[in-house]
């Protein structure tokens, strides 16, 4: 294959997890910050756990920074093809992750307006959805680890 | 067909108790048109549409059978959401069997082919079974049996609550795995027009209704 487009495809998983990740946090933050600026329509207090929940997807943006940190390195044949692999699949992870937290979030702050006392149970699911892109991070460290070139 | 979500609008609605339960409505109606000004203009037209043949206060007196079966006709090939076409459906279908049924205690004959005396999926099957006690229905609508028991003991107001019963279940099953999109809002206007003209019948939420206003009134002037 082209040397210039192994190349690329190096760079492009270098920087992937780093801007799919804040792609899915930008649409899961905006989503449940809608959900958020309405349910302050409707209740008299607690806005602020609303504007909390409301943030829990820009982790994956944190997750990105880490991985696309840990890739950075110089590029050679050698490695430009599992930096490929490893940062663009964690990229798109840390998306999908971000997205459907987004959704999850949307809907802990539906329901917990009206029934405060199901606040923390809402929240599991969000906190399942946060899991899987806690493992796709790990591991995309994990392997990031055994490839030429890193410190 | 663009789906759009609404997630300020939709958790910005406070929670409608079952119509019966409820001893006033959560939302006023200034309140909620304001409300729903979040919508996409696209969306207001369609929420226009619907409540013009379903919403109970939005539906002119002078509306004759025809125009409404000709704007039933019309919403049912404008409108794109299939979820929305079906509670459009299920309030439409229940109307009209509870018409035919209606019909049949009164002991009227079978409808001549061509008079319009209901609309929806299922006339022709009515006319077609109108000697079945239960049109031939009761498969598909269990309640059939009940609300002819309803009509033949008079009580209109048992009818009226499984009438009711019926769409607010239907209209919540059809909804249940959606939680942002327009059908939701459908939704909630539907349950929030049951629960209007059914407070609007109900004597007793009626007198607690005006004994808050009369409360706060007091309050207010420090009495």
């Amino acid at each position: 294959m082209d040397y210039n487009i192994i190349f690329t495809l190096g760079w492009f998983g270098v920087f992937s997890p780093l801007a799919l990740g804040a792609v899915g946090s930008i649409i899961g933050c905006a989503r449940a910050g809608q959900a958020a600026a309405g349910a302050m329509l409707e209740t008299e207090g607690g806005y602020g756990r609303f504007v909390g929940v409301s943030a829990m997807a820009s982790s994956q943006t944190i997750y990105g920074i880490v991985v696309t940190l840990t890739l950075s390195r110089s590029l050679s044949q050698a490695n430009a093809p599992g930096i490929f692999g490893i940062g663009f699949l964690c990229g798109l992870t840390l998306m999908a992750s971000g997205i459907y937290q987004g959704y999850c979030c949307a809907s802990s702050i539906n329901v917990s307006k009206s029934k405060p006392e199901v606040f923390g149970l809402s929240l599991a699911p969000a906190a399942v959805v946060e899991g899987f892109a806690v493992f796709a991070f790990v591991f995309a460290l994990v392997l990031a680890g055994g490839l030429p070139g890193g410190e | 067909m663009i789906r759009r979500e609404y997630y300020t609008l939709i958790t910005s609605l406070p929670p409608l108790k079952r119509f019966d339960q409820a001893e006033r409505l959560p939302i006023n109606m200034e309140r909620l048109k304001e409300r729903l000004t979040m919508l996409w203009q696209e969306d207001v037209k369609l929420v226009d549409s619907v409540a013009s043949l379903i919403i109970w206060h939005r539906q002119p007196m002078e509306r004759s059978d025809e125009e409404m079966s000709v704007v039933y006709k019309q919403l049912m090939v404008s409108i794109d959401n299939p979820i929305i076409k079906e509670m459009i459906n299920l309030r439409i279908d229940i109307r009209t069997i509870i018409v035919a049924l209606r019909r049949r205690y009164r002991g009227l004959p079978a409808p001549q082919s061509g008079e319009l005396w209901g609309i929806g999926r299922w006339v022709h099957h009515i006319e077609k079974h109108w000697d079945d006690q239960n049109l031939r229905l009761s498969s598909l609508y269990p309640w059939i049996p009940q609300a002819r028991e309803h009509l033949e003991n008079r009580n209109a107001l048992e009818l009226e609550r499984l009438q009711m019963n019926q769409v607010w279940d239907g209209v919540g099953l059809l909804t249940e795995q959606n939680y942002f999109g327009i059908d939701v809002i459908f939704s909630y206007l539907f349950k929030w027009d049951m629960m209007q003209r059914w407070l609007a019948n109900n004597g007793e939420a009626a007198t607690i209704r005006f004994n808050e206003l009369v409360s706060e009134a007091i309050n207010d002037q420090g009495i």
